[in-house]
């Protein structure tokens, strides 16, 4: 028993946005996973994953996750994992009315699967022997940007049956009847699969857990998703209140049948009761003014990415995720846990916080971290915070990873050139950020994290880096040849600044640009409960003003 | 499901308002409406007013309920008459043998906990999925089934004569809720302060263990402990030393369950331990289905709360029989509330045509007409079984009617298409069922004969 067990980590995922950064997410996992015997990653993968037995008592390893969506959403090819292979004896041996001899069995067709799952589902029945089409489905070009309609269409971490919750009550890409209200999800919530089947999933997940820290949570905050995540994070609040919850609300790139004054109020709501419900909440979203009529998305210089393709943008989403999560996820005592985590950047009851991101890492072939630093202009990385920017930081968590204790220091340096700089005293590649930061921003509070694993982006990720961006993810000039960019660093960070509160006062004042009175869907809400909420948005927003001192 | 036709979706409503009542009657309600549209459609086609029609079906059916009053039988509950009108219900809904089985299995969860002159409570009757076996595995168990087990290895499988300690405690170390932290100037320090903290919830597990001692030193009896709250894998191993099993995060409607089925109160602390609090089970026991496990807490002395533990081999057998199984129980619990029932198999729409006939002679005007359709319309049921069962409608409707018109109480053989008397055949069914067909379907029937046109104006056209 190692001493880290028991520190479980439960992710819970809302809304179409949520699953396809969600699927990026766990692929991503998955591919970090190291098999070799003997190597113990730095990364704890038990905080997010499970470990089952399957009925053909084989052991699986599937993330801790319930993920919620509408029906129509998911294009769900058979779940081997879980799933008894079925064949036509057993189907007409099931039916006890009529005799065998009298049964036709008509199959349905089998849903067409796109190239890459075929690949994938051969690689996986072939085990061990299929080295040659491991390459293939790492790195074969499978158009997965025109192929991609559902998140299930890139998904290669295969889930637990219990992850998956449909909503039969609203369909996915019914335009009749769409499901873009908040008071609709508050109204779903009621229903018995959300409210008796939905928690009874989430306790059985509990149950496993030796000692949880507390749920992640990505949800849909411009849709009814909003609604249902602030009811079961109630919920939660209720039954496990001693568990720190943690909340991305996501906002998708806007499609042109959305309609932007319902996407802003349900964003509104949402927010407000995230201020009272959970102990963090960073919403993120590529584009930095997604209250606003017209949409812009943040520009990175290393990437050539469609904002429009949901696709691209939660490949971007997940990776900041799977970085900035490495502070709960490390192997040994040096991480934060999920609520030191939350209350470290929650000074004063400024829940919101900020995060930012710099994919990649941008360090060239032969430099070395302290070279690369001591370059540096501007700021190191770009805010996923609609709104927010990253003035007046006071307290920030980052995560490195993928830089390699080895190439902390350029190698030629004399004995004389290091005594004379006091970062050589630093050891590793925390402690060298960390005295950078210190220097560079010597009035915030930091926390850095690292790890020498970079983030793997084999397929499904998408190849959106620039043709500067080499295969092992460094940074060229001049350019060379390369086939495909196969890893990269990554810098993600949390941060508790006066953006956060810009976002909200902005929100705020969006909102009530907004009569809510031609909004049909928010015909019941009351007016006077409608202003408590804004009230409750604009006093949240208050906590970031200067005249509280830290 | 979504229904687009206003019309349509208001009789799926009066259905679906069907079912949460009684449980039972939602294809009738459907067919009984469309027949009674249909016959008022053919007078209306020759000119009739719907309100004349309306006014007739009124009439109508206060005369079928004054009918359906002559017809029930009053009986007490007896277990042989809650098993034939379970069987009739459940029989509509799956094969025979199941249903039989699944009969026996809810009237004796019924009987178990039903208690005369009390409010019957279908909420003590927990139903609990297995995904083993197939549907005729299921059971009644007189006790409690939990889907979770105990999490150490060291823990006993199964135990006979266990104490039941129900409680909502938290027995894992997690740091207090409030921003604290620990100021420490070495590591030996820093062990300290994290054993004091762990301290604390070892105590509540010693207090535990305590009470066990102090029960069941010296005799047979064991100790089951199961929590509401988690309990961490130290203090799991604290419990496994002492040959206690313990559940962890137990179900909170379960929790009020056990204490139903076991005797004992609930904790929420570990102050005030004493025996009075234990419930006691004759059996607890583990069955473990791959990573799913089970816990069975049976033999309990005089349970208030059963379990229908369901069984099928796949997710769809599994919500058919749980679908079958709740429309039983609320079969019986009609029939408790009522204290009567009604002859089945087409009787009493017969019996009620045949009324009807009488009644329409005494009446005067145009309204007769009205009255002559609604007993056309009641027709329906006993059509459809005959057809369903293969059988000539009009064939055996006439030999219906010529047995009512003598005054007797018959109905459809499903077997041969001749009649039969429902009460020798033990097909009965719901009084309240046959009410509130009877009076929702002629409400609905006639606001939806009253209405001209219908347009269709929506959310939709304001969006934007």
């Amino acid at each position: 028993m190692s001493h880290n067990r028991g520190s479980e980590i439960i992710t819970l995922q809302f809304g179409q946005y949520s699953n396809f950064i969600g699927t990026h997410w766990w692929n991503l996992q998955e591919s970090g996973f190291d098999y070799s015997p003997g190597v113990t990653s730095d990364i704890n993968h038990d905080v997010l994953f499970r470990e089952g037995l399957n009925h053909r008592k084989e052991v699986t390893f599937t993330p801790r996750m319930l993920l919620v969506d509408l029906k129509g959403s998911i294009q769900l090819y058979e779940n081997e994992l879980y799933e008894d292979v079925i064949t036509q004896a057993d189907i007409l041996n099931s039916i006890s009315t009529w005799s065998p001899d009298k049964v036709e069995v008509v199959n349905e067709p089998s849903s067409k699967t796109n190239e890459f799952l075929e690949d994938l589902k051969n690689f996986e029945n072939n085990g061990d022997g299929a080295s040659a089409l491991s390459e293939d489905v790492d790195y074969k070009d499978y158009n997965l940007e025109e192929n991609v309609t559902y998140w299930s269409d890139f998904m290669r971490t295969r889930y637990h049956p219990r992850s998956f919750n449909v909503i039969d009550e609203y369909q996915h890409g019914n335009t009749g009847q769409p499901f873009d209200c908040y008071l609709q999800g508050v109204e779903v919530w009621k229903s018995e699969a959300m409210s008796e089947d939905w928690t009874d999933k989430v306790r059985a997940f509990v149950e496993e857990c030796d000692c949880l820290q507390g749920f992640q949570i990505l949800s849909d905050a411009t849709s009814g998703f909003g609604g249902l995540c602030s009811s079961s994070l109630q919920h939660l609040k209720d039954e496990y209140s001693t568990k720190a919850t943690l909340v991305f609300p996501v906002t998708p790139p806007r499609t042109p049948e959305s309609n932007f004054k319902l996407s802003t109020v349900n964003t509104v709501l949402m927010m407000a009761s995230l201020g009272e419900l959970a102990d963090m909440f960073s919403p993120l979203s590529l584009s930095p003014d997604c209250w606003n009529q017209n949409e812009t998305y943040r520009q990175f210089p290393l990437l050539e990415y469609k904002p429009s393709l949901l696709y691209h943008s939660s490949a971007i989403v997940s990776s900041l995720l799977d970085t900035l999560s490495l502070s709960y996820r490390l192997r040994g005592s040096t991480g934060l846990s999920l609520r030191d985590l939350c209350s470290f950047l929650t000074p004063v009851g400024r829940k919101a916080s900020t995060t930012s991101l710099s994919l990649p890492w941008p360090m060239k072939h032969a430099q070395s971290l302290l070279e690369c630093l001591e370059q540096w202009e501007g700021p190191l990385s770009i805010p996923l915070t609609p709104y927010s920017n990253l003035d007046e930081v006071a307290v920030q968590v980052l995560s490195l990873r993928g830089v390699d204790g080895q190439k902390m220091f350029p190698k030629d340096m004399s004995n004389r050139d290091r005594s004379s700089n006091p970062a050589y005293s630093c050891t590793t590649v925390n402690e060298l950020f960390q005295y950078f930061l210190s220097c560079d921003m010597p009035r915030t509070a930091h926390r850095v994290y690292s790890s020498s694993q970079p983030i793997k982006t084999v397929n499904p990720y998408p190849d959106l880096f620039s043709k500067r961006v080499s295969n092992h993810g460094c940074v060229n000039e001049p350019l060379e040849e390369k086939e495909r960019v196969k890893q990269v660093p990554v810098l993600g960070g949390l941060h508790c600044c006066q953006g956060s509160g810009a976002m909200l006062s902005d929100l705020h004042s969006a909102v009530r640009r907004i009569n809510i009175k031609t909004l049909p869907a928010f015909l019941s809400l009351d007016k006077t409960d409608f202003d408590e909420t804004l009230e409750a948005v604009i006093s949240l927003s208050d906590n970031y003003k200067d005249e509280y001192e830290l | 499901m979504q229904i687009q036709h206003p019309t349509a979706s208001l009789i799926a409503r009066a259905s679906t308002a069907m079912d949460d009542m009684t449980g039972d009657g939602t294809t009738s309600t459907v067919l009984v409406i469309g027949e009674l549209l249909k016959q008022a459609d053919i007078y209306i086609a020759e000119g009739l007013h719907p309100r004349v029609i309306t006014e007739g079906f009124t009439q109508a059916r206060l005369k079928a309920l004054e009918a359906l009053e002559e017809l029930k039988i009053n009986s007490p509950p007896s277990r042989e008459i809650l098993l034939d009108v379970t069987r009739t219900s459940l029989r509509t809904k799956v094969e025979k043998e199941l249903a039989d089985l699944l009969a026996e299995v809810c009237v004796d969860a019924i009987l178990a906990i039903h208690k005369t002159g009390k409010e019957l409570d279908l909420h003590m009757v927990e139903l609990m999925e297995m995904k083993h076996k197939t549907s005729g595995d299921s059971c009644l168990v007189k006790g409690v089934v939990l889907d979770h087990g105990a999490r150490h290895p060291d823990m006993p499988k199964s135990v006979k004569n266990a104490f039941i300690l129900t409680c909502n405690v938290s027995m894992e170390y997690e740091k207090s809720e409030v921003n604290s932290g620990f100021f420490y100037k070495t590591a030996e320090d820093r062990e300290k302060f994290v054993a004091a903290e762990r301290e604390f919830i070892e105590q509540r597990v010693h207090k535990i263990i305590e009470l066990k001692k102090k029960v069941c030193d010296g005799t047979d009896k064991t100790f089951v402990v199961i929590n509401q709250k988690g309990i961490d894998p130290q203090s799991l191993d604290l419990f496994a030393r002492e040959g206690i099993i313990a559940l962890r995060r137990a179900k909170r409607r379960n929790m009020e369950r056990l204490t139903l089925a076991c005797g004992g109160t609930a904790m929420n602390s570990v102050e005030g331990l004493e025996p009075s609090v234990l419930g006691f089970a004759g059996s607890v026991y583990e069955h473990v289905l791959g990573e799913e496990k089970f816990t069975f807490v049976e033999e309990c002395k005089n349970p208030e709360s059963v379990t229908i533990l369901l069984k099928g081999p796949n997710k769809h057998t599994l919500m058919q029989t749980k679908d079958a199984v709740r429309d039983g129980l609320r079969a019986i619990k009609n029939v408790i509330d009522d204290g009567a029932v009604v002859p089945g198999a087409g009787a009493f729409e017969i019996a009620a045509w045949a009324a009807l006939q009488k009644y329409k002679n005494s009446v005067k005007g145009k309204s007769r007409l009205g009255i002559q359709a609604y007993a056309e319309a009641l027709l329906i049921i006993p059509k459809t079984i005959a057809v369903n069962s293969g059988f000539d409608a009009q064939d055996t409707i006439v030999k219906l009617q010529e047995a009512a018109e003598e005054g007797v109480t018959v109905g459809v053989d499903v077997n041969s298409g001749e009649v039969l008397n429902p009460a020798t055949a033990g097909i009965y069914d719901n009084l309240t069922v046959k009410r509130q067909i009877i009076n929702s379907c002629t409400v609905i029937a006639s606001n939806l004969l009253l209405v001209d046109e219908v347009m269709r104006a929506g959310m939709s056209s304001l969006k934007g």
